[in-house]
């Protein structure tokens, strides 16, 4: 490898970058799959880098997307040895923190950068290394290759590469990535384009924490469930739903009261939002500072813990026979009705800080008969040591027969079997029985409300419990007294409508009473009652 | 390989637009620009820019609330830019969230060499202030009878015609003959000759004879004859207002400088032009011709009746003005490379 003295400086070279056509094939299934997924990859990589600080550039015209970091850059050598075949990344030859910041590297094969090729033909690639004294510029074309993707060679070119040094005498160290040339489909997806007849919800011009407010009270009126689904005629924009999912996936800090309002009761959630603000990971996305978007409980009806919702939290260490350790900590949260946006039910598994794809709604596929419950339910995962040789190539994803993931799900699915749902049951028995308390005061006081009106006077409800009575219903005028027999076998018959039943009887009793026994009164009396009750 | 990634130094960069005869010339665009925010209703210009990688001029204007500004940055309407270099142009985007930005040069905007207008130029288009601050060579394009700065220009007015918009432009180009191609100063000599021969620019041509015998009676070039940046200074205008004219604009040469700036070589020249339009809401004409013309003979008369303001004499007979131009390059350099 030459040194960076012996380095062809201000001539254009030329390379061909390559991957590996398996590697190709994966990452078709996960970081293609969504092409968001593509700017995370890239804001992992300045996480990977050092970088404290992410800009990134799209609206108004989504012409190109630039994306900046101030992280400690990358030199030819460097370039070459990441990009020239793409099977394989130094990023963890130096050990699993970076070397200033000694953060935890997320990075496996250097895939962030040619996930690019999914939205662009081109990028170009500047990078100035801390304490050298050349930037590297490279032009990545990616357009040529692309009708040959399908090819079965073992490594397929995908991209044709000029790079070039520069001299550049500033201490600065910095990546810029351009991508250009965008994809139509993609620009049209982000300007929304394929909504036709939809007013889009547009946050152009506000901070994060207003975006937040705003979705908050959105859900509130039940204006929105669904980030990707209109309420109404009403969406938000596929450009807004990018940034959001961007949001909750990278290591940004959570807002100042997430993910849950009153997190100042739980260690576990203090000491994870500590961590992550401690890393000091600024991303500007269009001028907006990213948070993560989590923030419970976020409708007004659900406010009270343990009556509306209840927050666990964890903190695991298991040792493995082959040596390795399985370290994570994290927290549920479950509340007693289905969680909005639907986009923040599931479970969110991160690694090193940095998301495994998005929230997981079937909880690693939870086999118990609760399934119910999963949409009132939210986690939050933070693996610190283990579980990464059992992410799948598209990081999407995992290897379900390894021992980390096999561990850490059963852990997850006794949390929430033996612990979560069963809170769950008996708070919503307990609501039930509160519920049917409630109901029957109040229906003794319509009834008595009734009663008074037709009759002048105030009546007294009784229940009788003889096995054997006349009438299920019966209207003392004498005594004022409305008896209900409540072991009267018509009730035996429709146990389920029993309170509908036994209001009907009311009715006719009273009709009964009015009537005086004459048969027609009787029926006119009873029909006009059932018509106005 | 295309050329378009150019090395430079980022540090130089900033040094290069920051000088105080630099910041002289931005507090005249400003001036210019408060005027045309008067003219206008909606309590901000729309400003087009070619901003160097520390947007001096829309941090001016910026500080001056002249733009529409919003807690992420600035609304798209208000702010408009474009940039050839690819690291530049994403060094000030990094600076500028949400403005409009097109990675490319004015003239491939404008949509030069093509008919009709770029879809993003009829998009973009009207502009209250436009500034085309050339900071490389003006009027170069080998190989052409007309420059593509000239297409340019003409393109900007007939963009600004067709939406009906009057405006405020300036333009900023160096005077230096070696970077000038041939065919963009024979074009501009073209359209001196013209004015000299032309009936209803008698009085221009009697002010010009006065000042320079020796182009009308030599054989060779005016900008071979008179001093460079002296030729630009009176045929750019002279290029500007007959433009104008064709689009129903009647434009008016406000401001002549040139300068040096503090560290450079390259003499610059700048313009500003206050151009309203005059023509029907159907975009065919408006006044009568012959009124137009005469106001047509007027401008170009008062090409030679406008001053030119040298800014380095100015500094040189005005040192307190040259201490408050230099006190506000050194705050400028405080900004060096922090968001707006």
């Amino acid at each position: 490898m030459p040194l960076p003295n012996e380095l062809k400086v201000d001539e254009w070279q030329h390379l061909k970058m390559q991957v590996g056509a398996e590697i190709l094939k994966n990452l078709s299934k996960g970081i293609y799959s969504n092409p968001g997924n593509t700017i995370k990859e890239l804001i992992n990589n300045s996480y990977d880098a050092d970088a404290t600080e992410v800009v990134i550039r799209a609206r108004p015209e989504f012409d190109t997307i630039t994306i900046t970091d101030n992280g400690e850059g990358m030199n030819e050598t460097e370039f070459k040895e990441d990009f020239v075949v793409i099977s394989r990344s130094r990023k963890r030859d130096a050990g699993l923190y970076t070397q200033r910041l000694k953060r935890p590297v997320i990075g496996k094969i250097g895939i962030g950068f040619i996930s690019a090729l999914q939205i662009c033909d081109e990028v170009t690639f500047i990078s100035k290394k801390r304490e050298e004294n050349l930037k590297l510029e490279a032009k990545v074309d990616f357009g040529k290759f692309k009708g040959e993707m399908a090819k079965k060679a073992k490594f397929q070119d995908i991209s044709d590469v000029h790079f070039r040094n520069v001299p550049e005498e500033t201490e600065t160290h910095y990546t810029m990535v351009i991508m250009s040339k965008l994809g139509e489909d993609f620009k049209d997806i982000l300007s929304d384009k394929d909504l036709r007849g939809i007013d889009i919800i547009d946050f152009q011009g506000v901070t994060f924490e207003e975006i937040a407010d705003q979705i908050e009270k959105r859900i509130g009126r039940g204006e929105l469930e669904d980030f990707t689904k209109a309420k109404g005629k009403r969406a938000i924009g596929q450009y807004w739903n990018m940034m959001l999912q961007i949001a909750n996936t990278v290591p940004v800090p959570y807002l100042d009261n997430g993910p849950i309002k009153e997190s100042g009761k739980f260690d576990v959630i203090e000491e994870l939002k500590k961590e992550i603000s401690a890393l000091k990971f600024d991303v500007d996305f269009d001028g907006i500072h990213l948070r993560k978007p989590v923030r419970f409980p976020n409708v007004p009806e659900i406010s009270e813990e343990g009556r509306d919702y209840d927050v666990y939290t964890f903190k695991e260490k298991y040792d493995f026979k082959d040596g390795s350790n399985l370290r994570f900590k994290g927290y549920i949260y479950n509340q007693r009705k289905s969680i909005l946006p639907t986009q923040f039910r599931g479970i969110i598994i991160r690694i090193k800080n940095v998301a495994i794809g998005s929230f997981f709604p079937d909880f690693l596929d939870y086999p118990y008969s609760e399934k119910l419950w999963l949409p009132w339910t939210n986690g939050e995962i933070y693996v610190e040591e283990g579980l990464e040789e059992a992410m799948n190539i598209d990081r999407n994803t995992f290897n379900l027969a390894h021992p980390h993931y096999r561990k850490l799900k059963n852990y997850l699915h006794n949390l929430l079997h033996t612990k979560v749902f069963i809170r769950v049951r008996n708070r919503y028995t307990s609501r039930m029985e509160e519920r049917k308390e409630f109901e029957q005061v109040e229906k003794s006081r319509l009834r008595k409300e009734l009663l008074a009106s037709k009759f002048g006077y105030a009546f007294e409800i009784k229940y009788n419990d003889d096995f054997y009575p006349k009438r299920p219903v019966d209207i003392n005028t004498d005594t004022k007294t409305l008896i209900i027999y409540r072991f009267h076998p018509i009730f035996d018959k429709y146990k389920q409508k029993k309170q509908f039943l036994e209001d009907v009887l009311i009715l006719f009793e009273i009709a009964y009473s009015l009537s005086g026994g004459e048969g027609k009164k009787l029926r006119e009396i009873f029909l006009d009652e059932i018509k106005r009750w | 390989m295309s050329s378009s990634i150019n090395s430079y130094s980022q540090s130089q960069d900033r040094e290069a637009f920051n000088n105080p005869e630099k910041w002289f010339v931005r507090y005249k665009w400003l001036k210019h620009a408060r005027r045309r925010l008067d003219k206008v209703s909606k309590g901000f210009v729309k400003f087009f820019t070619l901003p160097g990688v520390e947007c001096f001029d829309i941090r001016l204007f910026k500080l001056h609330s002249l733009l529409k500004t919003t807690a992420t940055g600035f609304d798209p309407e208000s702010l408009a830019y474009c940039e050839e270099i690819a690291e530049r142009y994403t060094r000030i985007g990094n600076l500028l969230a949400n403005a409009r930005r097109f990675n490319g040069s004015y003239e491939s905007l404008v949509g030069v060499g093509i008919s009709g207008f770029t879809a993003r130029a009829d998009q973009w288009f009207p502009f209250d202030v436009i500034n085309l601050d050339f900071s490389g060579p003006g009027f170069n394009q080998p190989g052409r009878n007309t420059s593509r700065t000239a297409e340019a220009l003409l393109k900007t007015f007939k963009l600004q015609k067709s939406k009906r918009s009057s405006f405020s432009l300036f333009i900023t180009i160096p005077a230096n003959p070696v970077w000038n191609d041939e065919s963009g100063k024979k074009q501009l000599e073209q359209c001196l000759r013209t004015n000299l021969t032309d009936n209803e620019t008698q009085e221009f041509t009697r002010a010009f004879n006065d000042k320079y015998p020796q182009v009308q009676q030599g054989p060779s070039p005016a900008y071979q004859t008179m001093p460079y940046h002296e030729f630009l200074l009176i045929t750019v205008p002279k290029l500007v207002i007959k433009y104008g004219l064709d689009e129903w604009f009647v434009v008016v040469c406000e401001e002549k400088l040139t300068y040096v700036g503090e560290g450079h070589n390259t003499r610059m020249v700048t313009f500003c032009f206050e151009c309203e339009y005059v023509g029907l809401p159907n975009g065919y004409g408006g006044q009568p011709q012959t009124l137009q013309l005469h106001q047509y003979s007027e401008n170009v008369a008062n090409i030679l009746r406008t001053p030119n303001t040298d800014v380095n004499q100015v500094f040189a007979s005005h040192l307190k003005l040259r201490r408050k131009y230099d006190s506000i390059r050194d705050e400028a350099r405080k900004c060096y490379g922090t968001k707006l």
